[in-house]
């Protein structure tokens, strides 16, 4: 079977049903913080027992896609956002919404969802094998420099305040050094109490210093009966000009998704502020960045799903699963007696074309979905009153914290970065490079610990790795340029 | 409050916390030789941050000092926002001992009687109603995607 046959009896079979109602459930748990993708994933796979494989696949990967989508529509509306992937979306998206555009920002959103989208898809097609020789290469070493990349990123876009967003960056990595070691399993920090052994989940953070905060942030303008004035919904969609301009941007964007994709456990949290940054420093006009650029709407939501892409490459070709989600997809594909490995593509074909066909459908089911009923209607429900809408979104927020462990420690966790994250936005101590140390600071020392296993202690293979190389030059450049251009901007000051 | 002050403040509970973990680091049972030991790699981590506040501190102090920064800190509505963090508190308690959708049920209409600015008998029906709804929805919400709750005395 070919890809065009396997993509029309895909469109024409049952499986679009189930993939309409994957995406339909996963854009709703994106959009609610706390509720996420995988969570979509995992509460779907039960239901793909008694399923055929490629509508199994069709409903879970509808689910994958709409999670991953829906996640910016409460970062727009509530500057709350749905998943770990869209906390940068909230920088430009909630000013958007404030000043009556919100619907303009969601169009942003949308077309760049479905231009990602497309784009890992066609890297996933088109460069599937090479990519997977790219993410073999993917080490130890490579992986700790572009965490490193990232944080540097990440604290740069602190702007003024770098030293602050430095604290903070190193404060979320000391939060993490807190609870079982992750490589030995010896108990560090935790001076014996029972809450600090397992350590600080980002999820609790996450929730906490964004979705609390903003909550109690919210309540203290109470005069203001709603989050968001009342949207124009007029002028949703890109026009030519900003379309062309932001191509660019969108590209870059998206490549950088896919790129980041391919890298286990690191994902679209880490992608969206990298291009983020990307973005402004490649803009003409960066000041507009933070008060509600579409450029940062195009940045953040490419990338994003740029990384469904890249992520499926390593799970496709090798088995690997890149993130939980795949990890969950992997599961759905178990059920039906399939491990995907090297042989995957040659010992089932037509799931894989199924696979391929799913992440192209369900993109651009995301795309009607949100353009036809989403754009219109969500700000709508989100633009309740506020003392109707902050109750449910902290309950729905409370009992996603919980449902991460089934745990209620988790939900005192949230609670107590909520306050934090309240004292923090007071105080302008930035929140961001807290958060994201906290996303992959486990994962940077398992890495970082590995590597130098790996070299005896030495740091040489960090620059005689090509790819390691990459990302350690593009850490020192985002810490130098500044000074460089500080440098510049006296040396030219100084003949005047 | 200025906001410098309640800065160094904040930096004050970093630093503590810095400190914290670098004595957790530092006291850290540790089996095997690698080049990067948890208490190695804690104590860096934990010893930056310290450093870094430290530095901080200093520097917002002597703003204070030279009271160049007059901006303040203003906190809008505390009664408000007492009351919701009050009830979150007992909200997360009640999670675990009492019941979670009676706890929902309480705490959601605690949190909009708070926030509404119209509390006469008839709109506080109305919520009371608004809020069992609700309940109700998320009782058969859950059973659907299977989040299960604690085992608490009341439902």
């Amino acid at each position: 079977m070919n890809m065009i046959q396997s993509l029309i009896s895909l469109v024409c079979s049952s499986a679009m049903l189930y993939m309409l109602g994957g995406v339909i459930l996963g854009l709703i748990f994106g959009a609610i913080p706390g509720l996420s993708a995988t969570l979509a994933v995992v509460i779907l796979i039960p239901l793909t027992y008694t399923l055929e494989t490629n509508a199994a696949m069709a409903l879970l990967i509808g689910a994958y896609v709409g999670g991953m989508s829906g996640g910016f529509v409460s970062a727009i509306m509530l500057n709350m956002p749905g998943t770990p992937s869209d906390v940068a979306t909230c920088f430009d998206g909630f000013p958007l919404a404030q000043k009556g555009k919100a619907g303009k920002a969601m169009g942003v959103g949308v077309v760049s969802n479905l231009f990602g989208s497309l784009f890992g898809w066609i890297c996933l097609l088109v460069f599937g094998s090479l990519l997977s020789k790219i993410a073999l290469g993917f080490g130890a070493f490579e992986t700790t420099a572009a965490i490193l990349f990232g944080f540097t990123a990440v604290i740069s876009l602190g702007g003024s305040d770098v030293f602050k967003s430095l604290i903070s960056a190193l404060f979320g990595l000391s939060i993490c050094c807190i609870g079982y070691d992750v490589v030995t399993s010896m108990p560090r920090a935790t001076f014996g109490i029972k809450l600090l052994k397992n350590g600080f989940g980002y999820m609790p953070a996450l929730i906490g210093l964004f979705v609390l905060a903003e909550i109690l942030s919210q309540v203290e303008q109470i005069s203001n009966k709603y989050v968001v004035p009342k949207q124009t919904m007029t002028d949703i969609w890109p026009t030519r000009k900003e379309m062309l301009t932001e191509i660019p941007n969108a590209i870059r964007s998206s490549a950088i998704g896919v790129a980041i994709g391919l890298l286990p456990g690191i994902g679209g949290s880490f992608a969206n502020f990298v291009t983020y940054d990307q973005a402004k420093k490649h803009s003409k006009n960066p000041e507009e960045y933070g008060n509600g650029a579409i450029g940062g709407i195009v940045a953040t939501q490419s990338s994003t799903k740029g990384t469904i892409g890249g992520a499926l490459v390593p799970f496709i070709a090798l088995g690997i699963p890149g993130d939980i989600v795949t990890a969950a997809l992997l599961g759905g594909l178990m059920i039906k007696g399939i491990t995907p490995g090297p042989l995957f593509s040659t010992e089932h074909p037509d799931t894989v074309l199924t696979i391929y066909n799913a992440v192209l459908v369900a993109s651009i089911l995301v795309f009607i979905v949100m353009a036809v009923v989403g754009i219109r209607y969500f700000p709508k429900c989100l633009r309740l009153p506020k003392y109707v809408l902050l109750p449910i979104v902290m309950i729905f927020a409370l009992i996603g914290t919980y449902n991460m462990n089934f745990t209620v420690n988790d939900v005192w966790c949230a609670l107590l970065f909520g306050v934090l994250g309240f004292i923090m936005d007071k105080v302008s101590i930035p929140k961001t490079p807290m958060v994201i140390t906290m996303i992959l600071g486990s994962s940077f020392e398992t890495r970082l610990r590995s590597a130098l296993s790996l070299s005896n202690g030495s740091f040489l293979p960090f620059i005689t790795k090509p790819y390691a190389l990459i990302f350690i030059a593009a850490t020192i450049i985002t810490i130098g340029l500044p000074f460089i251009k500080m440098l510049l901007k006296k040396s030219t000051a100084k003949p005047a | 409050m200025n906001k410098r002050i309640g800065e160094c403040i904040f930096l004050v509970f970093i630093f503590l916390i810095g400190i914290a973990v670098f004595y957790g680091s530092w006291t850290v049972r540790i089996f095997a030789s690698e080049p990067i030991t948890a208490k190695a790699y804690g104590c860096t981590i934990s010893g930056l941050l310290i450093v870094c506040t430290l530095i901080q501190i200093l520097k917002s102090s002597q703003i204070i000092i030279r009271k160049s920064d007059t901006n303040k800190i203003t906190v809008s509505h505390p009664v408000s926002l007492l009351i919701m963090f009050v009830a979150s508190m007992l909200y997360c308690f009640g999670i675990a001992n009492i019941g979670y959708y009676t706890c929902t049920f309480f705490f959601a209409l605690l949190m909009i009687v708070t926030l509404a600015d119209k509390r006469d008998i008839k709109h506080v029906i109305a919520y009371l109603a608004g809020c069992l709804i609700f309940c109700i929805f998320l009782s058969f919400l859950f059973d659907l995607i299977q989040i299960y709750m604690p085992h608490t005395p009341l439902p």
